[in-house]
C-alpha cells in the first residue's frame, strides 16, 4: 500500500504526512511509503515505483493552476485504475460534483474543517482504503452494459432487481436505487449469485438473512421482503441451502 | 372460403389492430405478438359468427377487442373518448378501404382481358388486404402523427359524430340479422352503402386537413414557446440589473463614509464600514452572480433558461447554490421538451427539500462523462430517512400534493425513454439525483 499527497503549501503537506502516519501507526495500517509532492509529474514519476492500487490526497488548486489536482487525477485514473482518489480543498466552491464522477473519486475533504473533524475524515479514508486492498481481488463490481444503458457499482452493495414497468428495472442497492431500461432474464444471467426467486424479482443471494418456507419469502439483511414464487420456491431453497453450507443463512419452516 | 379468403380475414385484423395502434401511439407490441393477436381475433369472430349468425357482431366485437387493447395506454393516460374515437375510425376506414378496393380490382379483371375466373377466386380480396396492409406499413410514422394531431384540431368533434355515423351505415351493410337493424338494413341498406362511401370520402379529406391545421398550430405553439423563453430570460436579466443597481446603491453611500472617515483619518470608521458593508457585500457579489455565469456554457436556450429561473428561485430562498458545468453542452441527449419537465421536477423537489433543512445547500451538475450526459441534483434535506422507492409512488406526499405527483410524472418521463437511468441516493443529509442519458443511444435513435 502507498500513499501519495499533491500539496505546494509545504507546512500542510508536512502535517497531512504526520496524521496520515498517526492513523496508520494507531490502526495498524501497513503501507510502504508517504510521499508528498508540490508537482504532479513528480508524483506520477513516483508511481512507477508503487505497487497499483494507491491512495492519492490531492490538493485541488495547485499555485493558481486551478484544476492541476484535477488534471492529475484525471492522469492517475489512466494509469492506476483501481486508486483511490480524495480531492482536498480550501472551500467547497473549487470541489465540483462532476470531478468527482468524472475520475470517480472517493470524496472531498474540506481544509477548513477543525483538527478532529479532518482526523475522522481521512482516518474514514483509510480505512475504506484497507478494507478495499484486502480483499487484494479484482473489483467485484456489478456490471450491465447494454447500447441503452450501463450500470456499475459494488457487488455487495446490490441487494435486489425488480421489474418496473415493460423493460424497465429497478435495482435496490444499500442507500439508493436505480432506475434503468433492461431486462431481468438478462440480469439473472449476469452472476451466479444473482437469482429469480419471482416473475419480478431477481435477488442477491449474499444479502439473504432467511427463508422463509411457509409464505414464501425472502428476507434480506437490510430487513427488506422479497416474495417467492410457487414456481421457483424449491430453486430458491436449493439456493439457501448451498448458502446455509456457506454458513450465510437460515432456513426458517 | 378458400385459402385466399382466411388469410385475408387474419390479414383484415391484423390491419385494425396496427391502425389502432398506430392512432393511439402504442409501440411496444412486437410484430409477433400483433400475429398473434390477429389469428386470435380471427379464430375467436369465427367461432361467434357461426356459433351465433349475428353478421353485426363482427364489428362490435371488434371494436371491443379494440378498446381493449386502448386499456394499455389508457394508463399511460388517454382519455377513454379518444381511444372510443380511435378505434372507431380504424374499423370504419379499413372496413370501407377494403371494399373500395376489392371492388376497384373487381372492375379492373373484368375490364381487362384476365380470365375471369381470378376475380372470383377470393384473390382480389387477398391482394387488395395486403395492398392495404403495405401502404399501413409505409405510412405508418404519418399515421402515428396523425394521431396525435386529429384530437387537438379543430374537427375533432365533427369528425367524432361523422364516424359515428358511419359506424351505423356499415352495420346496416353487413346485413345484420337483428330485427329492427335487419328491416333497416332491407330499406336503406343502398342508401347507407352509398353515405358510407360519402363519409369515407370525407373523413379523409378531414384528417388531411386537420393533420396541416395541427401543424401549423404546432410551429405557432413552438414559437410561442421560444418567446416564452426569450421574456424569462430578459426577466433573469432584469433581476440581476436590480441587485447590481442595489448594490451600486450601498456601494456609494459605503464609500461617503469611507470619504468621511479617511477625511478625519479615523481608521476605526474605516474599519467599522470594512466589516459592516463591503465584506459582507463581496460575498453577496462573488456567490449569487459567479454561479449563474457558469450558465453560459450551457448552449441549449430552454435548459439555460429553466436552470436560472430554478436558481434564482432558490437563491431567493436563501439556499446556497453551487453550479458546475464545467465543459459546454451543446444538445440535450433526450427529447428537449421532456428533458425540461425533468430538470424542473428535480429542481422543485430539491429546492423545496434544501429550504427546509438546516444546510440549505444545493448543488446542481450538468456535464459530460464516459459517453453519458450527466445531470445531478443534490440537496440538503431535514429528513433522517428517505424510503427511496416510495417517493416515486403516485400518492406519495410529504407535505404538500403537488410533490408526490412530481416525482411520479418524473419517474414516467424516465420510464419513457430507453436512454434514461435515474439513480437516486440518500446519504444523511445530502439527497442526490443523478439522471444519466446515453448519447450514443439517444442519437442512433435520431438517425434511424
Amino acid at each position: 500500500m502507498s500513499i501519495f499527497i499533491l500539496e505546494d503549501d509545504i507546512i500542510q503537506a508536512e502535517d497531512l504526512k504526520r496524521v496520515l502516519g498517526g492513523i496508520c501507526a494507531n490502526r495498524q495500517i501497513p503501507y510502504d511509503f508517504i510521499y508528498a509532492t508540490a508537482k504532479g509529474e513528480r508524483l506520477l514519476d513516483k508511481m512507477t515505483e508503487a505497487a497499483m492500487n494507491a491512495i492519492y490526497f490531492l490538493d485541488v488548486e495547485i499555485k493558481g493552476e486551478q484544476h492541476r489536482g484535477f488534471q492529475l487525477a484525471q492522469q492517475i485514473r489512466e494509469r492506476d485504475e483501481q486508486g483511490i482518489i480524495v480531492f482536498i480543498t480550501t472551500h467547497y466552491e473549487f470541489a465540483p460534483i462532476s470531478y468527482q464522477y468524472m475520475v470517480s473519486a472517493l470524496t472531498f475533504i474540506d481544509k477548513g474543517l477543525d483538527e478532529e473533524a479532518r482526523y475522522k475524515s481521512l482516518e474514514a479514508c483509510l480505512l475504506h482504503y484497507q478494507s478495499s486492498n484486502s480483499k487484494s481481488l479484482p473489483a467485484d463490481d456489478f456490471v450491465m452494459e447494454t447500447a441503452e444503458a450501463t450500470v456499475r457499482l459494488p457487488f455487495a452493495e446490490v441487494e435486489y432487481i425488480m421489474t418496473a414497468g415493460p423493460h424497465r428495472l429497478e435495482l435496490v442497492a444499500k442507500n439508493r436505487i436505480i432506475h434503468f431500461y433492461g431486462q431481468l432474464k438478462k440480469i439473472e444471467q449476469l452472476d451466479d449469485r444473482l437469482i429469480r426467486c419471482h416473475q419480478s424479482y431477481v435477488v442477491n443471494v449474499e444479502q439473504v438473512q432467511a427463508y422463509h418456507s411457509k409464505d414464501r419469502q425472502l428476507t434480506l439483511k437490510s430487513g427488506t421482503v422479497i416474495p417467492v414464487s410457487r414456481r421457483l420456491a424449491s430453486q430458491v431453497r436449493a439456493a439457501v441451502r448451498t448458502g446455509e453450507e456457506r454458513g450465510n443463512f437460515h432456513e426458517h419452516f | 372460403m378458400n385459402i385466399f379468403d382466411l388469410t385475408a380475414f387474419v390479414l383484415i385484423g391484423i390491419c385494425h389492430i396496427m391502425l389502432y395502434l398506430q392512432l393511439i401511439g402504442y409501440a411496444r407490441f412486437t410484430w409477433k405478438s400483433i400475429l398473434g393477436f390477429g389469428l386470435f381475433l380471427f379464430v375467436f369472430l369465427t367461432i361467434v359468427l357461426s356459433a351465433t349468425g349475428y353478421p353485426e357482431f363482427n364489428l362490435i366485437i371488434m371494436l371491443l377487442f379494440l378498446l381493449g387493447l386502448g386499456l394499455l395506454k389508457q394508463r399511460e393516460g388517454l382519455p377513454f373518448a379518444q381511444s372510443l374515437y380511435f378505434a372507431l375510425a380504424s374499423l370504419f376506414l379499413i372496413t370501407l378501404a377494403r371494399m373500395l378496393l376489392m371492388d376497384l380490382l373487381f372492375r379492373i379483371v373484368i375490364h381487362s382481358s384476365l380470365p375471369l375466373s381470378i376475380g372470383i377466386g377470393g384473390l382480389p380480396h387477398l391482394i387488395a388486404v395486403c395492398l392495404l396492409l403495405l401502404s399501413l406499413t409505409l405510412l405508418r410514422k404519418k399515421t402515428g402523427k396523425l394521431g396525435r394531431f386529429v384530437t387537438t384540431g379543430p374537427l375533432y368533434y365533427v369528425s367524432y359524430v361523422l364516424l359515428a355515423a358511419g359506424m351505423m351505415a356499415l352495420i346496416l351493410i353487413s346485413s345484420p340479422s337483428v330485427g329492427i337493424l335487419a328491416d333497416l338494413s332491407r330499406t336503406y341498406g343502398n342508401a347507407s352503402l352509398i353515405l358510407a362511401i360519402l363519409l369515407f370520402l370525407v373523413i379523409l379529406l378531414f384528417f388531411f386537413l386537420s393533420s396541416h391545421l395541427s401543424k401549423e398550430k404546432m410551429q405557432l405553439e413552438y414559437k410561442r414557446n421560444t418567446d416564452k423563453e426569450l421574456l424569462d430570460y430578459m426577466e433573469k436579466l432584469e433581476v440581476m440589473h436590480e441587485e447590481l443597481a442595489s448594490f451600486r446603491h450601498d456601494y456609494l453611500n459605503l464609500m461617503l463614509s469611507l470619504d468621511q472617515g479617511v477625511r478625519n483619518r479615523d481608521i476605526a470608521q474605516i474599519e467599522q464600514v470594512y466589516q459592516d458593508v463591503i465584506k459582507p457585500a463581496t460575498e453577496r457579489i462573488n456567490h449569487a452572480e459567479y454561479e449563474l455565469v457558469k450558465l453560459a456554457r450551457i448552449r441549449v436556450p430552454a435548459l439555460k433558461s429553466i436552470l436560472s429561473i430554478k436558481i434564482i428561485a432558490a437563491q431567493r430562498k436563501g439556499i446556497t447554490v453551487l453550479l458546475d458545468v464545467p465543459h459546454q453542452v451543446q444538445k440535450a441527449a433526450a427529447p428537449l421538451a421532456d428533458l425540461v419537465r425533468m430538470i424542473a421536477i428535480l429542481l422543485d423537489n430539491a429546492v423545496e427539500e434544501a429550504a427546509d433543512s438546516l444546510e440549505k445547500e444545493l448543488e446542481v451538475a450538468f456535464f459530460e462523462a464516459d459517453g453519458q450526459q450527466l445531470f445531478i441534483v443534490k440537496n440538503s434535506c431535514h429528513q433522517q430517512e428517505v424510503d427511496l422507492q416510495a417517493i416515486y409512488q403516485k400518492h406519495y406526499t410529504n407535505k404538500e400534493e403537488q410533490r408526490g405527483l412530481g416525482l411520479f410524472s418524473l419517474k414516467r418521463l424516465v420510464d419513457a425513454e430507453p436512454n434514461i437511468m435515474l439513480e437516486t441516493a440518500f446519504d444523511r443529509p445530502w439527497f442526490t439525483q443523478v439522471l444519466r442519458l446515453n448519447r450514443a443511444a439517444y442519437e442512433g435513435k435520431g438517425t434511424e
